[in-house]
């Protein structure tokens, strides 16, 4: 048996079944994580010393079969901009290289009271700003199928750790994609939920009206039962968490789909999209069809305007997101101020790269007087034209389905990563976002080169049990479980 | 189109307090968001003069938290996270 | 030439809730620095702000006491600004959803009531305090995350004495309303104004300065007073006024430069994405309007007309809940006379009061026992001059009129058995006095008051000594 292949249901039946002790899941990731890691660098920070003692502290409770909680013995990562108590979460960034937070994210508590493991924080773009993982300040993540290529972003280390067999599950956060593209580009799951579903107290905000926390994993199965895990409303912390709405993603997912309207609109598969992507996306349609689907060609004409009212959304609201860290309370603080402005010049200006200094550079301009009816005023009103769209298709369609990005994952010797091009990627990602609605990523095919696609499966607000249903049969169809479990993991 | 300029670049990192070492330092961070401004000026095909600005992603009611106070941050906490501190307080520098 | 003076001011009250605008955080004022703080007050990343239920009602009830329409929707915005007090370098506050708008109170000075109009109030959270030394500054953020209120006035005050009036009315209504300690020594109520002047018969506003600092009720009267002079003194030489920040210096009592302002400030306000829209339907506000107690006004009225007070009686007595709260039960739940109740009040009492440094409650004095005191005087069982000994007692210590007397043997005999008794006694042994007095000798009358007095040592009502005297000798 090798550990590493299994999924988050396996290892807590295996471990519930007293068939293997937690201390074992625990010794045998890291011995794979320090084995591949240095190559293909999804962790940031490693919490071997904590997880060690956890697990064995697990073992003595499942010897004496106290395992009520639903994870118990399972460990998992988390993206490194999710707030976890005593241990450094960085965001990645030089900005935040010694932030030891004095709380734990919402998520972290749910998780943790429920006993998995965490075995430590992943790598990222800085501030989840980027889709290729490679703003961050520490290291460049490399995509597990192909050391090659890139992970995508900017929860890249949450799906490369995932699909190397790191851990069974990561959390990521997704903004504009950040879960759903890395997802896509590793052959792994990735959900991003309705906006509201999954507290974001403890998630360092990038675009406040746009993250979004969500499960990565390596089945549909073990997405949902996560995301069960971790969703719920939070009103002590954040009162954008949405209440009332039932929590239940995995009673109805062996129904079949027969009679189920598919949404797939044409602008999804556009002369942006490589003709690989598209194929696979058509077969996926007719997989559908097979088991008795419907799907049908619908229009969302406001798409090609969602990366600009997106860019000006979330940099607007990163602007004054990032403003904190002015090296005062928390953070990077520069050794060569004198004077308070300079404190908050020079401590800002080496603390953040490149990358995050152009989106809060964006969102002031576009805050800034004279600018924001021009720009902020007419991105939130595209921003409703939108969801005028999602909702007609909504209203006659089960779900909606496209690639979940234009292209399989980019090989680091092409130019164009951090270039114009790359953010137009984000174009088919980015309604969900936008209009809050919950959308999943998973495998549908993969290219000559090996090189995985995604298939995004979005619903109606709240109704990730339908995704979830879907993609679940779809996986039965179509997976890539067992290229998953032959990954080698070296250069192509 | 709206045309900006690296004053104006630069007066916004003023306003966002980052500092920028060099020309060529501005360039470098100019050149997307220009391209990105640009890119923008295609709202304007669009008549929008109907449609109200969504500012939050799902519209529901908010529940409001009752007013109980809960155990603060000690001191300690408070200020764990920098070495510059001088009677439970944070130092910064003079203000000019 | 003469100027006209124009006065708008921006008044910032705390809300006095049990935790911090934004998250659960206590408030207490005074307490060691950086002590008061959760996650949220830091700016932590990853926070978010959970608004306070009570804090929107506070600041509803404060709107409609000021006579403010209260909005159906409203909502925060985020107010951007770089300053080591504010943690997040943006402020929450609102925009322009204000929770309160188009309101009103009156004002009275030199006999002429005016009414002065209120643009709007707002909520938004407070921030912390940096204190400055020589070449760096220390932080404490308890006070960050306090509610707050702004409540910013029409351009309508024509002087600082207006302002001066118009100040102490929103201290005396918000203070009814209970929604905040308004102690400007304390900093629950502080206040910046605008000010600028204009020739008499000018349209135009002239250029306005801003002052800041004003921290007590004086301050705000003589930062006014110096700030309109120092402005006459720049038109007068051919100056002109810049549009600056100054704040008044209490040592020199000038007004000083603090920053030149050029063109407007660019905060970059827009849309608190962690807050979702706030809706106040009907219900909840008439919910809330109920708890509104009288207001001072009204209660002047009531007294002037009612109890027939003074006009500076009623003024005195609304100024402070706690005052006519206690003005109103003497007369309304132990039928006091309202003129007396009043004398006492503004007299002793407050005297007591102030000297102490006391709150009323926090005294041996109620509505109960003050009235008995002024009973016991009325019905002549004490003299005025005994009841100053037994309020000294009765507030300090507390207990009832009536008792204290008798304790301090003041009370007076008054029960007309004993004293006629006592009179027939001190005639049957001066017979010559009784004869005396019938043939005309009135001092013979002195004499004999002197020795029933003497009789009783001293405790006989003497009102009624005479009156049984005269009546007894006619019998003889």
């Amino acid at each position: 048996m090798n550990i590493n292949e299994l999924t988050v249901e396996e290892l807590y039946s295996k471990i519930h079944s007293k068939e293997i002790k937690p201390s074992e899941v625990i010794e045998a990731l890291f011995n794979r994580i320090e084995k591949y890691d240095g190559d293909i660098k999804a962790f940031i920070t490693l919490t071997k010393e904590e997880a060690t003692a956890k697990s064995e502290e697990l073992d003595r409770m499942q010897a004496e079969d106290q395992m009520d909680q639903a994870l118990f013995g399972v460990p998992f990562g988390i993206k490194d901009n999710i707030v976890t108590k005593d241990v450094l979460t960085t965001c990645a960034s030089k900005m935040l290289h010694n932030f030891k937070p004095v709380y734990d994210a919402t998520v972290m508590n749910k998780l943790n009271s429920e006993n998995g493991i965490m075995l430590g924080k992943l790598n990222m773009d800085e501030f989840a700003m980027g889709s290729t993982s490679e703003t961050s300040y520490y290291q460049t993540t490399k995509n597990p199928w192909n050391l090659n290529c890139s992970p995508g972003g900017s929860s890249g280390g949450s799906a490369a750790a995932v699909a190397a067999g790191f851990v069974p599950f990561a959390l990521g956060t997704d903004t504009g994609g950040s879960v759903r593209q890395p997802a896509s580009f590793c052959g792994v799951v990735g959900m991003k939920p309705t906006y509201g579903r999954v507290s974001r107290f403890g998630l360092i905000a990038f675009a406040s009206s746009l993250d979004q926390i969500g499960p990565i994993t390596r089945n549909v199965r073990d997405n949902a039962k996560v995301l069960e895990l971790i969703a719920g409303e939070d009103t002590e912390h954040d009162m954008t968490s949405v209440q009332n709405q039932e929590i239940d993603f995995l009673s109805n997912i062996d129904e079949d789909v027969k009679g189920l309207k598919i949404a797939l609109p044409k602008e999804f598969l556009g002369d942006d999209v490589d003709e690989e992507v598209t194929q696979a996306v058509l077969d996926a349609k007719k997989r559908f069809e097979d088991l008795g689907a419907t799907v049908e060609e619908v229009e969302m004409p406001n798409l090609k305007y969602v990366v600009s009212s997106y860019y000006l959304i979330a940099s607007s609201e990163a602007s004054a997101n990032l403003a904190r860290f002015d090296g005062i309370r928390f953070g990077y603080r520069s050794e060569n101020a004198n004077t308070l402005e300079e404190l908050y010049k020079k401590s800002r200006g080496e603390g953040f790269g490149d990358e995050v200094k152009r989106r809060i550079l964006l969102g002031t301009y576009v805050l800034s007087a004279g600018h924001y009816d021009a720009f902020y005023v007419k991105a939130q009103k595209l921003r409703r034209l939108v969801a005028d769209d999602v909702k007609r298709i909504l209203k006659d369609h089960d779900l909606i389905i496209g690639p979940t990005s234009t292209t399989p994952a980019h090989k680091y010797d092409e130019v164009s990563i951090e270039g114009t091009k790359e953010y137009k990627n984000d174009i088919l990602t980015i309604p969900a976002n936008l209009t809050g609605i919950p959308s999943l990523s998973i495998p549908c095919g993969i290219t000559e080169d090996n090189r995985p696609i995604g298939l995004q499966i979005m619903g109606n607000h709240f109704e990730e049990n339908k995704i979830y249903n879907a993609a679940y049969q779809f996986e039965k169809v179509y997976n890539l479980h067992e290229e998953l479990k032959n990954l080698t993991m070296g250069a192509e | 189109m709206i045309e900006l300029n690296l004053d104006r670049i630069r007066h916004v990192a003023n306003l966002s307090k980052i500092e920028i070492k060099d020309d060529e330092e501005l360039k470098n961070l100019s050149t997307k968001i220009q391209s990105i401004v640009a890119h923008a000026d295609q709202l304007n095909e669009l008549d929008l003069d109907q449609v109200e600005p969504m500012t939050h992603a799902l519209q529901v009611e908010s529940k409001l938290r009752e007013d109980k106070a809960g155990q603060p941050l000690t001191q300690e906490e408070a200020l764990s996270n920098t070495e510059h501190t001088e009677n439970g307080q944070f130092k910064v520098p003079k203000m000019i | 030439m003469h100027f006209e003076t124009i006065i708008g001011l921006e008044v910032h009250v705390e809300l006095k809730t049990d935790s911090k605008i934004f998250s659960n955080a206590p408030l207490h004022y005074g307490h060691d620095p950086n002590t008061n703080l959760s996650v949220v007050e830091l700016g932590y990343p990853g926070t978010l702000p959970v608004l306070n239920h009570r804090a929107v009602e506070y600041g509803m009830k404060a709107a409609m006491a000021l006579n403010m329409e209260i909005a159906t929707d409203t909502k925060f915005d985020r107010k951007n600004y770089y300053y080591p007090d504010n943690p997040k370098a943006y402020q929450i506050s609102q925009f322009d959803k204000p929770i309160g708008e188009h309101g009103s109170l009156e004002i009275e000075v030199d006999g002429q009531k005016k009414k002065i109009g209120i643009t709007r109030l707002h909520l938004e959270e407070d921030a912390g305090k940096s204190t400055h030394k020589d070449d760096y500054s220390l932080v404490d953020l308890n006070r960050q995350g306090t509610a707050l209120v702004e409540i910013v006035s029409e351009p309508d005050l024509r002087s600082p004495e207006e302002a001066y009036k118009y100040l102490e009315k929103i201290k005396s209504i918000i203070q009814y309303t209970g929604v905040s300690d308004v102690k400007m020594e304390e900093g629950s109520l502080r206040c910046d104004a605008n000010i600028s002047i204009r020739p008499v018969g000018q349209k135009e506003f002239g250029t306005k300065t801003e002052l800041k600092n004003l921290n007590s009720f004086n301050f705000v009267r003589k930062g006014l007073e110096h700030e309109v002079e120092r402005q006459e003194k720049v038109l007068l030489s051919g100056g002109v006024i810049e549009q600056e920040t100054r704040r008044y210096d209490e040592k020199t009592g000038e007004t000083v430069l603090m920053r030149v302002k050029e063109g407007a400030d660019d905060y970059r306000y827009f849309p608190e994405p962690d807050l979702l829209y706030l809706h106040i339907d009907d219900e909840w506000e008439e919910e809330v309007r109920a708890t509104i107690p009288t207001l001072p006004d009204e209660l002047r009225e009531k007294y002037i007309n009612e109890y027939d007070l003074p006009v500076y009686d009623a003024e005195i007595l609304t100024m402070r809940k706690e005052l006519s709260d206690f003005f109103s039960e003497m007369v309304e739940s132990h039928q006091a006379d309202p003129k007396l109740a009043s004398n006492w009040l503004m007299g002793n009492v407050n005297e007591y009061v102030n000297k102490n440094n006391v709150a009323i409650e926090e005294t041996g004095i109620t509505p109960e026992n003050l009235t008995g005191l002024i009973e016991i005087i009325e019905d002549g069982t004490i003299s005025s001059k005994q009841a100053k000994k037994v309020f000294t007692e009765l507030i300090s210590k507390g207990g009832t009129a009536r008792q204290i007397a008798k304790d301090l043997g003041m009370e007076q005999i008054s029960d007309p058995e004993t004293l006629t008794q006592m009179v027939t006694e001190v005639l049957d042994a001066n017979e010559q006095s009784v004869e005396d007095f019938k043939n005309g000798k009135d001092r013979a009358i002195g004499f004999l008051v002197g020795q029933i007095m003497k009789k009783s040592k001293g405790q006989a009502n003497p009102k009624m000594v005479n009156e049984i005297l005269l009546t007894e000798i006619k019998k003889r």
